[in-house]
Formats: C-alpha cells, structure tokens, sequence
C-alpha cells in the first residue's frame, strides 16, 4: 500500500500473478462419486429386500449379542492374548544363538502359517479328539515307568476330556492363537532386528543381562515397530473369529446371525446384521489402535502439526 | 511425568469389559414377522419310564454320567434346527429320542456338530451317538451300526409354479442345491452321468454346508431346484408360506438310522429296542405326527437292517 512500486527498476521481474494450480478432474470425479453415492443410498431405501429394520432386529436379539460377546470378543482378545505372548517367545527363540531353539522356532512358523485357520479349526473341532480322546497330563512316559517299577499311581496328574474341551471357545481360543503366533513371531522379529545393535550392545556394556536387555531395552523400542502390525492382526482376528463355525462353536456371531437368517429366509438382512456388528467393533479397535501407536512413538520422528487439515485447506478450493 | 495416565492397553481392555457388559444386558428374544417354526407349541412326548433290562444295556460311560450326549446338525428343520434362543436344538429326532433316553433313565445332551463330521465324532467317542437324519446305506453300515426309526425318500422342490420348467428326470445343465454329505448327492451324481453320457451338459451341483442354506438359495433364486430328504423338502416348501412347491412324488424311501458305534451292539439293540416299547404306547407315532410326518412312520425297528 506504501509505494513499493517507487522503488521497483526495470530489470525485477513484475507482480507475481498466483494463481492454484486447477484440477478440473477432480470436479469429474467427485460429480462423478457423488452420483453413485446417491444410486445406493437410494437402493438403501427403495430395494425392500435390505429390510433395514429387520437388520437391526436381528443385531439386537440375545443369542447374536451372546455371540458377539462369548464368541467374537472373547475370542479375539484370548487368541490375541495367547498369539502375543507366544509369538514374542518364538521371535525371541528364532533369533536367539541356540541352534536348537532356532529350529524349533522356525518349525513352529513354517508349520502353522502354511495351515489355513479353517483347516485348522476343524482338524481342532472333530480330529483331535478322534486321534486322543483324553490328554493325561503327567510324568512323560509315566504309565510305562509306573509298570516297570509295579508303581500304584501312573504318574499323571490330572487329565482332561478334549471331546468335551473341544466344542468350547476354549478350543477355538487356542487354534487361532497358535495360528496367530506364527504371525506375531514374524512381526516380533522384525521389530527386535529394528532396534540398533548398539542399543544391546550400551545395556550390556552397563551390566545388563540378555533377559534384562531384552525387557528393558530392546521389547520398548521394537515396540514402536511391533505394534502397528498387531493392531492390524486384531482386526483381522476380529473377523477370522467367524471360522469357529468350523470347530464348531455355536455362540458366535456369524453363526447366529446366519442361523436366523436361514431361519426366517431373510438372508441378506441377517448378512448386514453380521456385517454392521463387525464393523463397529473393528471401528472401536481402530480407534484403541490409533492412541496405542501415539504411546510407543512417543519422541520418535516428527511430530504432525495439529491444525494440518485447516493449514492445507487453502490450496484445496483453487480450480 | 508429573501423574500417571493408565496405560493405554489398560483402557482398552477396560472399555472392552465395558461394552461386553453393556452388551450383555440388553437384547430381545422375538422378531418381528418371523415364520418362526411351525408346530413350536408341540407338547413334548410323555415322559417315559425307565426301563430296567434296557438300564443294563447302557454303555458304563453313559451310565456314570447319566447323559448321553448326541451329535447332530442342527440346521435340518423339522427334524433338528436351533431354536430362537439359539441353543436348544428341537425337532423330530430330538423329541424321539428324548423319549428313547428317558426309557434308559438318562438325559441327551444336544451337541450341534457339522453334518460330515459326526460319524467320526461317534467313532472318536466325541459323541456317544449321532442322531441327525442319517439315511441307513452300506456305506455307512460298515462303518458304525445304525439303528432304523423313520421312513424317509428324497423330495424334490423349486420356485411356486416351477418357473424354470425343472424336471427331474430331465435336469441337465440346471443348479439344483444339495446339502452336502447327503444320499442326494450320489443321487444327483448319478443323474448327471446319464446326462454327460447321452452328450447333454452335467447338472450343477450347488453344494451347501446347511440344508437351511440350500432352502434359502432356492428362494433367493441362486438354484432352479433342490433335493432333501422328504420330511424336511416338504417342510421347507410349508414354512417358506407358499414361495416354493413340492415337485414329484417322494422317491427311494430309505429308513433314517440312530449311529451307534460299531464296538455298543448291545446299546444299539437297547435302542431298538425303545422304539419298539414308544411304538407299541403309541408316543412314537404321536410325536412324529407332531411334526407332521406320519407318513414316514415304520413299525420295525432293527439294528443295520
């Protein structure tokens, strides 16, 4: 406003005139979205067979909540559990300088991801109790000792029906767990070898020993490597959860929704019943799963500005 | 840090236990406009005695635990489905043979399994016998005994006013859905190699894991028609409230048989034997009627006829 054109000289380049770069394709595509969001919101409403009432029915009846709760949660959170906590020890094995315990490591891995959960689950459901009926857990080999020494008891300590056992989330619980450990022990791995060497190498020089090193230093930094992956398996368990149709286990959420569905003859509506249920609860681990990974990147890279959205939005209107 | 945030892992298995509760308290247990099934006001069978020499009959294992517990496909209306609660298991099989293990002085319980995987389970002794429609055929003869009760033949079934022109006997080239496991699918077989064999195109096989999903395929339009045994063809056709409809006459009656493993022939004649005892009080006859089945009631009852 105050002359700066007084002291402008021939030889500068003039006003700049900015102008955003324009994107008219865009415009096309979002015309082009915003059609097809409107055909199926339509169909939403016009195509009676959605029956989105008898959908929200069917989300509120009691097995199907038992289900979710018994089958689907529980679930997931015992095969996380297990799948965890194995896979950490598997990782840990694979890379440990024990040859004995590399290989049994990578058995362990190649073994159970080669087998499909639901090949798994129903060797768990019908073959396991066909091939031993009970499990005596005990002295190894302690009928045999027993009647060698003409000992009364056969050693064993207790033992359990697994025919029984094996229609229970129990079952379930611990074939997806297995299956999962597999994987975590893949993700574990990789997030032990991203921690520098000298890390390990500064612990041990203060005195540490390999399973304090290991807790106390290497495990919190794998972590920030570790966790986004796992986050990512607990969704996925949340919906492999729907192949204990395979054991089978009956308080499931998939498997109750489908039996009202064929039931009542309304399919589709017990579908979107499923389907919705998943999807809040995979939303909810989204959202767990977003403060978990602030926590173990906390002073790790660059911090997002917090107003990012609204510091680009000027560049987005042009066109 | 100058106050300690839980973890967050703690938070999220907190709000988990949180939505779990909620989630527990609440729920209905009727639908709207349901068919429901027919015939759920069925009064069960009266309650039967125990029957001494049959007492003896009972296997040491069922005997200490006073229950029998039985494998079955709870996906078969009339003869065995889950009801509304989605626990229980009802239908034919089950109120017959609540009433045989009543004559034992002992209880069932009902263990939903898949169709194919029971008579391993009986074998294995995951079960102690299978009860779910079983068609008696050497096959499965040679492999565990199996105890006749019921009369069934195989019923075919398409749309109302069969708009796909279906015709048994002519069905080269069409989806027709089966249950999977079933003497249809042999029957079905054999169908197709008469059509290969005289140049037409081999039916297509739509095999499903649940008879519940092959009803549901035929009215959704996914099969031109379907086959299953004929109490449960015939069913399907009355619960879908005039969708479908019944076509030809039921064919190759075949008896249903009780699996009993093949080492328990002394239990499996103690269950014929029952059936023999409910027939002559007539509670036999009458809880088949209730479900509408009359027609497949037989009078002897013998082990691997």
């Amino acid at each position: 406003v105050s002359a700066p054109a007084s002291t402008e000289t021939t030889d500068r380049p003039g006003i700049i005139e900015a102008r955003p770069v324009s994107h008219p394709w865009r415009w096309v595509v979002l015309a082009g979205l915003a059609i097809l969001v409107a055909m199926m919101l339509s169909s939403f409403i016009t195509n009676k067979r959605w029956d989105w009432g008898f959908a929200f029915q069917v989300m509120n009846q009691s097995p199907v909540l038992n289900g979710l709760v018994r089958g689907t949660i529980v679930g997931t959170i015992g095969a996380m559990i297990i799948g965890v906590s194995l896979g950490v020890l598997i990782a840990i094995m694979r890379l440990s300088e024990n040859p004995v315990l590399q290989w049994v490591a990578f058995v362990y891995t190649w073994f159970f991801r080669a087998i499909p959960r639901y090949v798994l689950l129903a060797i768990l459901g019908s073959g396991v109790g066909y091939l031993y009926a009970t499990l005596h857990v005990g002295v190894p080999f302690g009928q045999q000792i027993s009647s060698a020494l003409g000992l009364q008891s056969d050693l064993t300590f207790f033992s359990l029906d697994v025919n029984t056992l094996s229609n229970s989330i129990i079952f379930g619980i611990i074939g997806l767990g297995l299956s999962e450990a597999a994987y975590m022990a893949e993700i574990a791995r990789a997030g032990i070898l991203s921690v520098d060497k000298g890390q390990a190498e500064a612990a041990q020089a203060l005195g540490m020993n390999n399973g304090r090193t290991m807790r106390r230093i290497v495990l919190p930094q794998a972590m920030r490597v570790i966790v986004p992956p796992t986050g990512n398996e607990a969704i996925a368990m949340v919906k492999d959860t729907s192949l204990l149709a395979a054991i089978p286990i009956i308080a499931e959420l998939f498997y109750q929704t489908s039996a009202i569905g064929t039931r009542t003859l309304r399919i589709m509506p017990a579908f979107v019943a499923a389907t919705l249920w998943y999807l809040i609860i995979c939303s909810i681990l989204m959202v767990g799963q977003y403060y978990l990974e602030r926590h173990f990147g906390r002073g790790f890279g660059q911090k997002k500005p917090k107003n990012k959205r609204f510091a680009r939005s000027g560049g987005m209107g042009g066109a | 840090m100058a106050r300690r945030r839980p973890s967050p892992a703690i938070t999220l298995s907190a709000s988990a236990a949180i939505v779990a509760l909620a989630l527990s308290a609440c729920g209905s247990n009727s639908l709207s406009g349901s068919a429901g099934a027919s015939g759920t006001t069925t009064t069960p069978a009266a309650a039967q005695t125990a029957d001494a020499k049959l007492v003896a009959a009972l296997p040491a294992k069922i005997k200490s635990a006073g229950k029998i517990v039985v494998g079955t496909d709870a996906t078969y209306a009339p003869n065995e489905f889950l009801d509304a609660d989605g626990k229980t298991v009802r239908g034919m099989d089950v109120d017959l043979f609540n009433a045989v293990a009543q004559k034992f002085g002992v209880t069932v319980q009902w263990v939903p399994a898949s169709f194919d995987s029971i008579i391993l389970g009986v074998d294995s002794g995951k079960y102690d016998v299978g009860v779910s429609s079983f068609t008696i055929n050497p096959d499965r003869k040679k492999q565990v005994n199996m105890v006749s009760y019921f009369n069934a033949g195989t019923q075919w079934a398409v749309l109302k006013g069969n708009p796909k022109k279906v015709n048994p006997d002519a069905a080269c080239g069409l989806n027709i859905g089966v249950q999977k496991g079933t003497v249809q699918i042999d029957d079905l077989t054999a169908r197709s190699k008469k059509c290969t064999d005289a140049g037409k195109k081999p039916i297509n096989q739509i095999v499903e894991q649940a008879q519940s999903k092959v009803t549901a395929d035929l009215v959704g339009g996914k099969v031109d028609a379907m086959l299953a045994d004929s109490p449960v063809g015939l069913y399907a056709v009355k619960q879908t409230g005039g969708q479908l409809e019944a076509l030809g006459a039921t064919y190759d009656a075949a008896p249903y048989g009780i699996v009993v493993p093949k080492s328990e022939t002394a239990f499996a004649q103690g269950i014929a034997d029952a059936f023999t005892a409910l027939n002559a009080s007539g509670d036999y006859k009458k809880a088949i009627q209730n479900w509408g089945n009359d027609t497949g009631a037989i009078s002897t009852f013998a082990v691997n006829p």
